[in-house]
């Protein structure tokens, strides 16, 4: 059994996890990547084209993965974990095993499966896709029904399996708006006589130049949006469809006979099964319980070793200071950095690390994992993650440096 | 629709569904119209099954009617279902099947408004108490009828000496299920299949042995919808919902509709005549109807009881063509034969939708 030993494992290779090695690798550390799929890149391969600019994944992958091939291992499931000696120890389903000081999980999302919603048709009519089955589509060049005709009608729903109770996903998942947008106007450049109609609940475009996205799609594409939710699809004429949606402006229940329907599915949680025991989930399924001081607290006491909360109504240390003669077993204000302090146990060489290191305080977590987020954010809470893990393993307070060295917000 | 498209998620669902020792509440309008499925229903468990199944002839309707077109108020609602339920603690049962799907969506909403403000239920109980004298417990275990029937479907097969299937072709037969709105509607995890694929009646009707279709209205209402029908003036909307059903269905040439809600089951098979009256549009064979069919009639008729004497002749659209394709024979005398062999007098026959 291959064996390898690092001072940071991180499991996911997406571009969460990729950011995070990066930066860390950067600052000196041994970082090894761990990837299920035979290939890295995550979910940046299942794009054709990234809002809200239309850049291209295989570049942005491309300049992430740079110098970080010699860390990445792939076709690597975890599928047990352990931690003994202030180490901790992984095996994969591969048969290969790896032991490290820290952990951080950038285990991303799932795209919701749009089965469940049986309403809506996904996997009973062929003409009923996903926004990943689009993108897929988009990346052969060629967007068409299942008998091979140019759509000329498109109806896109919003909120696929999101802010859905029966689907059991309460939450947002805050891409799928802009994604949407992103697609459809891929859809009309691509076809000019494709006509897009967006059915949605309210448009939540809070990233930057999201709304100019918006205004664009409505303005040069003409893509139409109404507010309402389909409540069902059912064949129509030969390959198309008959939608049943309700116009909730118009006030009225009304029909669309369509060539494709897109379904632009939300992110669901995919917790790793082996950390069930020692990370928590918060209501959604997503690692952390998303407040800014229980973020960090995973194992369900909100504000464990979290210095700003030791004292009741003290606040969150300014940015751009954070750190500063505090000690290293402590965290500072990242809303989903996600550590856990507190606990017996050791450290490699039984100085070099904090004292009182636990199983929990040396996991972390970046990216989708911890709930939804666009790329952009992603990579930036990879790249606060990782001076976390710097500091914990180096016990000392770099922040300062860092932040001049790398630009980096946190 | 992909020849996979049986590969649904929700299809294997189940819900729980108690195995014996029932207390039943029937319909306010299934025996009135259909007057031997509640019958035959209870004797195909006592006799059949071998299940112990009782009914108290002291319940009453569970106002569901009244509720729907807010003639009573939710509180009035709430102590008569707590006093079926009284009824069913007094005789000694904990599991309760609803001939309805009408109450027993009424009784789930109930339920799960207890679960949300137990306070409504404390006033009730007190209500109840201080109406009738009587306390009461949840049930255990609350199905529709039709569940039951879906649970012993294939001890039902094996019993029944006929099939849906075509006895001269040897092919199944074409069917057609339509589940009433509040049976998983309002809650997909109440109803065995969820709430968009039920497989309720699809899976007795296969088990049966007939092939039940999809077809593009399959989900929608049968028109009966209460507000629509009760009040007059909207009664053409309650029609036209019909209509619509029907022309989608037609192109798939069903052998027969089954159906689980009295309200879903008497109306298409009063508002088949109806539309023929109103469009000379028929939508059986040979200018006949469609049959239409609840589950306990279905499940009588395959367990092999006399087809007059479940009360099939009362139909309006005639069910003969269905027997034929089934193999069943019957006594033409006694198809409107009355209690004791006397002869009553036969029905008009209608110009439009042929009777045989």
């Amino acid at each position: 059994m291959h064996h390898e030993e690092a001072d940071v494992i991180i499991i996911g290779s997406g571009p969460a996890g990729l950011q995070a090695g990066k930066a860390l690798i950067s600052l000196g550390t041994r970082v090894l990547i761990l990837e299920k799929e035979s290939r890295p890149g995550g979910k940046l391969l299942k794009w054709d084209s990234l809002f809200p600019f239309g850049e291209d994944p295989a570049q942005v992958l491309s300049t992430l993965i740079d110098g970080l091939v010699p860390c990445l291992r792939t076709s690597a499931e975890v599928v047990s974990h352990s931690y003994s000696g202030g180490m901790h120890h992984l095996e994969t389903r591969g048969g290969y095993s790896c032991s490290a000081n820290a952990l951080v999980l950038a285990t991303g999302f799932q795209p919701f499966d749009a089965r469940l919603k049986e309403e809506y048709g996904y996997g009973i009519y062929e003409n009923v896709i996903t926004s990943v089955d689009l993108e897929k589509m988009f990346s052969t060049g060629r967007v068409s029904t299942k008998g091979g005709q140019i759509p000329g009608r498109v109806a896109m729903v919003h909120c696929v399996g999101s802010r859905d109770l029966k689907a059991g996903h309460e939450y947002c998942s805050s891409v799928c708006c802009i994604t949407g947008i992103k697609q459809a106007m891929k859809l009309c450049s691509l076809y000019p006589s494709v006509r897009v109609h967006h059915l949605y609940m309210d448009l939540r475009l809070g990233g930057r130049f999201h709304e100019s996205c918006y205004k664009e799609a409505q303005v040069k594409y003409r893509i139409r949006f109404i507010r309402g939710r389909l409540s069902e699809t059912n064949p129509g004429p030969g390959e198309t469809l008959e939608i049943r949606y309700e116009d909730t402006l118009a006030g009225k229940p009304a029909r669309m006979t369509v060539d494709l329907l897109v379904l632009l599915v939300g992110m669901v949680p995919e917790p790793v099964k082996c950390f069930n025991e020692i990370l928590h989930t918060g209501a959604d399924g997503f690692y952390g319980d998303g407040s800014i001081s229980g973020g960090f607290a995973w194992n369900g006491t909100p504000g464990n070793g979290f210095p700003g909360n030791e004292t009741p109504g003290k606040e969150i240390p300014e940015k751009g200071t954070p750190g500063k003669g505090i000690s290293p077993d402590a965290n500072y204000g990242h809303k989903s950095t996600g550590k856990i302090h507190n606990g017996d146990g050791d450290f490699r060489n039984g100085s070099a690390g904090p004292s009182g290191s636990t199983a929990r305080s040396s996991l972390f977590c970046a990216g989708a994992c911890t709930g939804p987020k666009n790329l952009v954010q992603s990579l930036q809470e990879a790249s606060a993650v990782a001076l976390e893990v710097n500091s914990y393993l180096r016990n000392i307070p770099q922040y300062e440096r860092l932040y001049q060295d790398h630009g980096i917000r946190i | 629709m992909r020849a996979d498209a049986q590969n649904l998620p929700w299809k294997d669902f189940q819900k729980e569904i108690a195995g014996d020792h029932y207390f039943y509440v029937r319909s306010c309008i299934r025996q009135n119209f259909f007057p031997g499925a509640e019958h035959y229903f209870l004797k195909i468990l006592a006799e059949n099954l071998g299940k112990d199944v009782v009914t108290d002839p002291r319940h009453t309707t569970c106002t569901g009617i009244a509720y729907h077109v807010d003639l009573t108020r939710l509180e009035t609602t709430m102590t008569v279902i707590a006093r079926q339920f009284a009824l069913m603690n007094e005789a000694g049962y904990e599991n309760l099947i609803i001939s309805c799907v009408t109450s027993f969506g009424l009784y789930n909403e109930i339920l799960e408004i207890w679960e949300h403000h137990p306070e409504l239920e404390a006033r009730i109980r007190d209500y109840l108490f201080r109406a009738t004298g009587r306390e009461f417990r949840i049930p255990c275990n609350m199905v529709h009828g039709s569940d039951i029937l879906y649970k012993f479907r294939n001890e039902l097969t094996a019993m029944s000496p006929h099939r849906l299937v075509n006895c001269v072709t040897g092919q199944p037969l074409t069917v057609i299920d339509h589940i009433g709105c509040h049976y998983a509607k309002m809650f997909p995890a109440k109803g065995v299949g969820g709430a968009e694929y039920p497989q309720v009646l699809a899976g007795l009707a296969e088990s049966l042995g007939g092939r039940v279709v999809d077809y593009p209205e399959r989900r929608m209402c049968c028109g009966f919808g209460f507000r629509q029908y009760f009040i007059r003036s909207s009664r053409g909307y309650s029609l036209s919902c019909m209509y619509r059903k029907m022309k989608a269905l037609e192109p798939y040439h069903p052998d027969l509709i089954l159906t689980n809600c009295p309200g879903c089951n008497l109306f298409f098979d009063r508002w088949q005549y109806v539309i023929g009256e109103q469009t000379g549009e028929t939508f059986g064979q040979d200018g006949a109807g469609i049959p239409v069919l609840s589950h306990e009639e279905l499940s009588a008729l395959c367990l092999g009881y006399d087809p007059w004497d479940i009360g099939l002749q009362m139909h309006q659209v005639d069910v003969e063509p269905l027997l034929d394709k089934m193999g069943i024979s019957r006594d033409r005398k006694r198809k409107y034969a009355g209690r004791g062999g006397l002869l009553l007098p036969e029905p008009e026959i209608p110009e439009i939708m042929r009777v045989f």
